[in-house]
């Protein structure tokens, strides 16, 4: 019994990492299971931290692994020697202390910046010579289950009469600082963006503002990652980064859509 | 130490311990390879408020309609349009082509059954996917989660939709429903089902037409076997049994004897008059749309000089002509006057004589499956929200066409298209006029707006 | 289809259609109705909308509204008509005159004005308000619905071009009791009892003709319906469905004589 128990435990250490490292590499049958491209300027430090932790904790998984099979494997070779009775260790408990505190204070601190980056340093931009904060590019409003965006209309401020609402579509130009608002109708939802790595819960009577800088064009997903009922899992918009042209081409459709009517044929 | 079980007691004890276990463990795998596979297939409920409120106006107290007579009602439906997971619309005429006719059977094939596939281009039972818990298996507005929603979803079977680009008591066209699934309804729990394909829409929006017809349909049928009502009627039979009994009605008349009573329809009969009055009704209604016209340049253009004067005069009008402020108040918040109940609630409270203050009548009703009756105010209008859709042409339409099913009349025939423009922009900046300072009427040096 | 129902109709009917397809006289129709046993009074309506100026006027409740010797008023004589019964006369000319008027329900003092009233599928309801508060007026027909706005001094002017079988309730939205009853017919051939219960139906075609009374205190419930209880002297006047055929001859009158229903048989 115990022979069998070590090595289910050496197969899933062995196994697990084999799996994560197939999966990094991208071969057949596990292509586009690991991260998806990167295409926020702030990115990159996200996966960079992501990395370390990463690192850190494989070689703790392996090495928590590979003593654990072998030990219950010696047991078990030896089945008649009595059991050691220990009445603790001072050291061991120091060492097994320190050692993991020493280095969540090292993520700790390692990390700070990036966090500061992603929620704390609130885009400015100079306007007058003054640094003003970024106003919001647009207003995004969770809702059992879509994505209403609404983005400044004709006049180019927020918060007036002449809004244009879309669902579902959220457009940004390429190469900008974007600031969106974010608020829910009714529940909890959260804005997931993988390709930015942005992720923000979005909490009902709480208005906060993410921010990202797109650099590539493209098409991306955005995903409700916190459960709000029954349509959570087809609760998904797309993030569509296009030139500033085509940025202000969507605008313009849209308003003539909604806040005119045409002479008909 | 006489606590401490021996050797040969702790291996009874293990014994009998793992014993149980193994009992358990059966019993559940038995029960899980019971219960797959062995739930019966959804049925479409009868129509049980509609036909109480038949027995409460039309037969003596505490009597009911036989069960035979509502057994030949279900089996028509059944006949003609199918089940939940086998849908078909009856044709109207034996050689009707599908292209004139009001649905797509394999667009019913698609909203109907089972969930099977999510594979894009393998869609089966889309209404069971994204609609039943809401409108219910009938389309009745009555599904699982109905009761906690605010405002209850939509009950289908009386033909009566609020957001649509037709006048009062027309029906939608299918580019209405198609608007309403694309875009949701904002302001409530219908949600937009923008992700979905084209194709997927469209299947539901006829699977929507398909459980309306079949709702109004059940209804007429019933409102016309209660008109001349006798508990020996038969409302359908086979057309041999109808000519049967005609001329047995000629023998008795010539004889002088009274005539026994002859069935009120044949299937074909019932299908052709009943099901095609509003088959056609809802063909027509693309022929009704209110063309909406073009909008002024002033309209969501706050720096058009015309502006100002323009919203002056559609607060103007909302609060005298219109009569908008009567019912949505003076400042718009909804606070006018009003405990009305929606049409899909005064269908089984007012029509069936029920005052709101009869509970116990009303409990009975809601165990038959009707929603606890919630009271319909006004729009607030400072919200900003809109139900029907924020465009301007939205707008327009719900102020001159009015909202079915709900106590908004259409707009004074004397409002003219700039009229009612105006109050589309009146309305459309209140949310963001501070409530205690809106300009007053005759100072015209003010602005309107801050 | 239809046609095998009305071929049915006819068979069941014997010779009602027949004969009035032969009329080459015109006779008249005419009664009163009268309420036997103590009527309570109307019951005062406190507006709770637009109090200010709705609260002005006395408003009462009118389903059931009795003259001093018992005489019932807005009671609707018409001809029955069902899916299986249709029966179409023949329009005598002197009607023709009045076909070319609209009759006029107006909005007065939170109230419509008349609160019964009858018209035909050539005429177009004209709906005016007289008030200086917003009416709108839902007109709960099966052929014709509708609910227009009217503004304060408006009016508007309603097609009913489809005949209804039954009187139709018209309600307005914003002033819930206001309630009038007004039925479209293609025959001109309907009635409403005045303030003495008295009615008076001329020319109608020869022949045999199916009538009906109803009555906003009639059938089951509040929603009106066909009186079945009414007497003349000690026997019923009206069969088991309300409804009594009478024989109309050129130049005679049908005189219904005093009708009479027990204030019982009204429904609170």
């Amino acid at each position: 019994m115990g022979r069998l128990l070590s090595w289910t435990i050496h197969a899933v250490t062995i196994l697990g990492t084999g799996f994560i490292i197939w999966a990094i590499m991208g071969w057949a049958p596990l292509e586009r299971h690991w991260l998806p491209d990167n295409v926020n300027k702030y990115g990159p430090i996200i996966d960079h931290l992501f990395n370390v932790v990463l690192g850190i904790t494989a070689v703790i998984f392996v090495i928590t692994g590979v003593v654990l099979g072998v030990s219950i494997g010696k047991s078990a070779a030896n089945p008649t020697k009595p059991a050691s009775y220990v009445h603790g260790s001072h050291v061991l408990e120091l060492v097994w202390s320190i050692i993991p505190a020493g280095i969540l204070l090292f993520i700790t601190f390692y990390q700070m910046d990036a966090w500061a980056q992603h929620k704390m340093r609130y885009p400015t931009e100079t306007v007058d010579g003054h640094q003003v904060a970024k106003k919001p590019h647009a207003r995004l409003v969770a809702r059992q289950f879509d994505w209403d965006v609404w983005y400044p209309g004709p006049d180019g401020e927020l918060g007036t009469h002449d809004d244009l609402l879309n669902t579902d579509e959220l457009y940004v130009p390429v190469d900008q600082e974007i600031v969106v608002q974010i608020e829910s109708q009714d529940v909890l939802h959260s804005f997931f963006v993988p390709h930015m790595r942005l992720k923000q819960d979005v909490v009902p009577g709480m208005r906060q503002f993410v921010w990202f800088h797109p650099i590539k064009q493209g098409k991306y997903e955005i995903a409700c990652t916190e459960l709000c009922g029954w349509g959570h899992y087809k609760m998904r918009a797309h993030l569509h980064v296009v030139t500033p042209e085509k940025y202000a081409e969507f605008i313009d459709n849209l308003a003539a859509q909604k806040l005119t009517v045409p002479e008909s044929e | 130490m006489k606590d401490l079980l021996t050797n040969s007691e702790l291996e009874k004890v293990s014994k009998v311990i793992r014993a149980v276990h193994h009992i358990f463990f059966g019993l559940g795998i038995a029960a899980c390879a019971i219960s797959c596979g062995c739930t019966p297939p959804p049925e479409f409920k009868p129509n049980l408020v509609e036909i109480k409120k038949a027995e409460m106006l039309k037969l003596e107290a505490g009597k009911q309609i036989p069960a035979a007579q509502l057994q030949d009602l279900q089996q028509f439906l059944a006949d003609g349009f199918g089940t939940p997971d086998a849908a078909k619309f009856p044709k109207l005429t034996p050689d009707e082509k599908e292209e004139d006719g009001l649905v797509r059977q394999v667009n019913l094939q698609a909203s109907a059954g089972a969930v099977l596939s999510n594979q894009e281009g393998k869609a089966q039972g889309l209404y069971r996917e994204h609609c039943v818990h809401c409108h219910g298996i009938s389309g009745d507005g009555a599904g699982p989660t109905a009761m906690f929603l605010n405002p209850y979803p939509r009950d289908f079977r009386l033909g009566k939709f609020k957001f649509k680009s037709t006048p009062l008591f027309t029906p939608p066209t299918h580019e209405d429903l198609y608007k309403v699934l694309y875009n949701g309804i904002p302001g409530t729990a219908m949600p937009a089902f923008k992700r979905l394909p084209k194709e997927e829409l469209d299947s539901l929006v006829d699977y929507v037409k398909y459980l309306t017809v079949r709702g109004k349909s059940e209804r007429d049928l019933l409102a016309i076997l209660m008109e001349e009502y006798d508990e020996k009627l038969d409302l359908i039979a086979t057309a041999d049994e109808k000519k049967a009994a005609e001329a047995a009605a000629e023998k008795a008349e010539a004889d002088g004897a009274e005539a026994p009573l002859a069935p009120i329809f044949t299937q074909e009969e019932a299908v052709a008059e009943v099901v095609g009055a509003t088959v056609e009704k809802w063909l027509g209604a693309v022929d009704s749309v209110t063309v909406v016209p073009a909008s002024p340049e002033w309209v969501a253009n706050p720096s058009h000089p015309e502006h100002v004067a323009k919203v002056e005069r559609g607060r103007e009008l909302f609060r005298t002509v219109g009569s908008c402020a009567q019912c949505h108040g003076n400042t718009g918040l909804g606070d006018g006057q009003l405990n009305d109940f929606d049409d899909w609630t005064k269908d089984w409270m007012k029509d069936a004589g029920i005052l709101p203050n009869e509970s116990e009548k009303i409990r009975q009703m809601v165990a038959l499956g009707a929603l606890p009756p919630r009271n319909i105010s006004p729009r607030n209008l400072r919200q900003g929200v809109f139900r029907g859709g924020n465009e301007v042409r939205d707008i327009y339409l719900r102020i001159k066409n009015g909202i079915e099913g709900t106590p908004m009349p259409a707009a004074a025939v004397t409002l003219s298209p700039d009229d009612i423009w105006c109050l589309v922009e009146f309305v459309r900046q209140m949310p963001y006029e501070q409530i205690n300072r809106p300009t007053r009427l005759g100072n015209k040096n003010e602005k309107a707006t801050q | 289809m239809r046609f095998g129902n009305a071929i049915l109709a006819g068979l069941l009917l014997s010779t009602f259609s027949a004969s009035a397809l032969f009329a080459e006289g015109w006779g008249d129709f005419k009664g009163k109705i009268v309420v036997k046993g103590t009527v309570p009074a109307p019951s005062p309506i406190d507006p709770d909308k637009d109090k200010q100026f709705c609260g002005k006027h006395k408003l009462v409740e009118e389903s059931l509204v009795v003259g001093k010797d018992g005489g019932l008023q807005n009671c609707v004589v018409l001809l029955f008509r069902s899916r299986t019964v249709k029966q179409e006369p023949k329009v005598h000319p002197s009607y023709a005159e009045a076909a070319k008027k609209n009759p006029v329900l107006d909005n007065k003092g939170c109230r419509f004005e008349p609160h019964v009233m009858t018209m035909t599928t050539a005429q177009k309801l004209k709906v005016t308000n007289s008030d200086a508060v917003g009416h709108n007026a839902n007109v709960q027909s099966l052929g014709n619905p509708n609910n227009p706005q009217i503004p304060p001094g408006g009016a508007v002017e309603l097609d009913m071009k489809k005949s209804d079988n039954l009187p139709a309730a018209v309600v307005c939205g914003a002033h819930p009791w206001m309630k009038a009853v007004v039925l479209v017919r293609d025959e001109p051939y309907t009635a409403v009892t005045n303030a003495n219960g008295e009615f008076e139906i001329k020319n109608l075609p020869d022949g045999e003709w199916i009538f009906a009374f109803w009555h906003e205190r009639g059938g089951k419930t509040k929603q009106g319906g066909y009186l079945t209880a009414l007497k003349a002297g000690d026997k019923d006047y009206l069969d088991k469905a309300g409804q009594v055929k009478i024989t109309v001859k050129d130049g005679q009158v049908v005189d219904a004589g005093v009708l009479s229903i027990e204030s019982k048989d009204l429904i609170p």
